[in-house]
């Protein structure tokens, strides 16, 4: 607090000063140099210090639910993942069923199809039709669908009948994939690629990589039940919506049902 | 283990975003009063180095997915063999990896504060190369919840790298 004086300069008026803090002040200046300072005798109780060596930890809680938080996404993210891809195959399997079953061709006598018509070139809906295989041959053919067609060849002791069938062809975000599956001995022999993503190089590079799998993967299976190749995720779906259209088709083809 | 590999990359990109975001607040001295700086300098280190684990945890995690087709070498070296989009995560690590290791205690103290201050704005292209590979990597970026999720983390991260570029002109507006 100032106060001007009579000569106009201002002077400065102390407070009296607490004697609690006087009393403080005065242990402060008697100290020795190098000693602990003790607590004031009626003041409040200082806190223990700390051991030496030992640090604090600020922003311990944060830290733990950073933590905790990290992990839980992660498993989180991973179960949606998985599940999100279980979700997937149940739909295409069921789309897949689907396009197969509009293929109505009924099956052929195994003596009845002429091996020419096992080629790529007549694997198109314009090889199935009466002129391509004999009247005589297939009882009748009602519809074939452009999605996928089939071309009957040889006989099969059981289970499906022997012969190349195509399934359809599904769209993704990178390109088309469409796959033909040739049958042999009741078996799936070969798979070969129709279409397959090849806009880019990119696109050309990953399914060099992964198409090669899903096909291994395929005939090993012997079903379209195949697992996403990584970094190929639109064309490991797209391959098992096709493949599944093929097998549908040579299952419908053979007169398997379900 | 391709579902793991996924998550740990996005926790990992997020967790980076956030470590930079509380950088950035934290050099802007935009902390605020309710929490002390220490609180907001410790838990900024700690996101950096939580990072750095979920990126060794997301390049494990590739490397044991026999799928992949990835080799040890190309976990580290980022090579157009394996593809760029691959490349680009790779050299974010690296980059994490140069941001992190030098502000290690020890490290840190023997390094003069510009050389650490510079090699600590390495972050930033860090970010931005870690939001590419996952776009061009990620099997999740044709989705609405990528897409909306990344520009999500780029609206956070923009936010403080303004307001510290507007604090930096100001203050040199100041000096001059």
């Amino acid at each position: 607090m100032t106060t001007p004086s009579k000569s106009g300069k201002s002077t400065r008026q102390t407070a009296p000063i607490d004697p609690l803090l006087q009393q403080r002040l005065a242990q402060l200046g008697n100290r020795r140099p190098g000693s602990p300072l003790s607590p004031p005798k009626n003041g409040p109780a200082a806190k223990p210090p700390t051991k030496p060596g030992r640090r604090a930890k600020p922003a311990r809680a944060a830290k733990l639910s950073a933590l905790a938080l990290s992990a839980v996404t992660t498993l989180g993210l991973t179960v949606v993942f998985a599940d999100q891809n279980g979700q997937t195959d149940s739909v295409q399997l069921t789309s897949g069923t689907a396009a197969g079953s509009l293929i109505t061709v009924a099956a052929a006598p195994p003596t009845a199809v002429t091996p020419a018509a096992v080629t790529p070139a007549a694997v198109t809906p314009a090889a199935v039709t009466p002129a391509a295989v004999t009247p005589a041959a297939v009882t009748p053919v009602t519809t074939v669908a452009p999605a996928a067609t089939v071309a009957v060849a040889a006989p099969a002791p059981a289970g499906v009948v022997d012969g190349t069938y195509v399934g359809g062809s599904d769209r993704n975000r990178w390109g088309t994939v469409q796959v033909q599956v040739v049958y042999s001995g009741g078996q799936v022999a070969d798979v070969q690629i129709l279409q397959y993503p090849n806009g880019d190089r990119n696109s050309i590079r990953i399914s060099q990589v992964a198409l090669p799998r899903l096909v291994n993967e395929t005939l090993r299976s012997q079903s379209a039940d195949v697992n996403t190749v990584s970094g190929a995720t639109y064309t490991s779906k797209s391959y098992r919506i096709s493949m599944q259209s093929a097998i549908d088709a040579a299952n419908a083809a053979s007169g398997i049902s379900g | 283990m391709w579902y793991l590999t996924r998550a740990t990359g996005i926790v990992a990109a997020v967790l980076a975003v956030a470590a930079l975001v509380w950088g950035l607040f934290f050099s802007a001295r935009n902390t605020g009063t309710r929490l002390r700086p220490n609180w907001w300098l410790a838990l900024h280190n700690y996101l950096g180095g939580l990072t750095l684990v979920f990126i060794a945890l997301h390049m494990l995690m590739s490397f044991l997915d026999t799928q992949a087709g990835l080799s040890f070498v190309n976990l580290f070296v980022p090579s157009g063999r394996v593809g760029w989009r691959i490349g680009w995560g790779v050299l974010a690590f690296w980059l994490f990896v140069i941001v992190v290791l030098p502000s290690i205690g020890r490290v840190r103290r023997r390094l003069p504060r510009k050389a650490w201050h510079v090699v600590h704005l390495v972050s930033i292209p860090a970010v931005v190369l870690t939001g590419v590979h996952a776009y061009q990597a990620g099997s999740d970026s044709a989705s609405g919840y990528f897409t909306r999720g990344l520009a999500l983390l780029i609206g956070i991260a923009v936010y403080p790298i303004t307001i510290r570029l507007s604090g930096i002109a100001q203050r040199r507006r100041a000096i001059a």
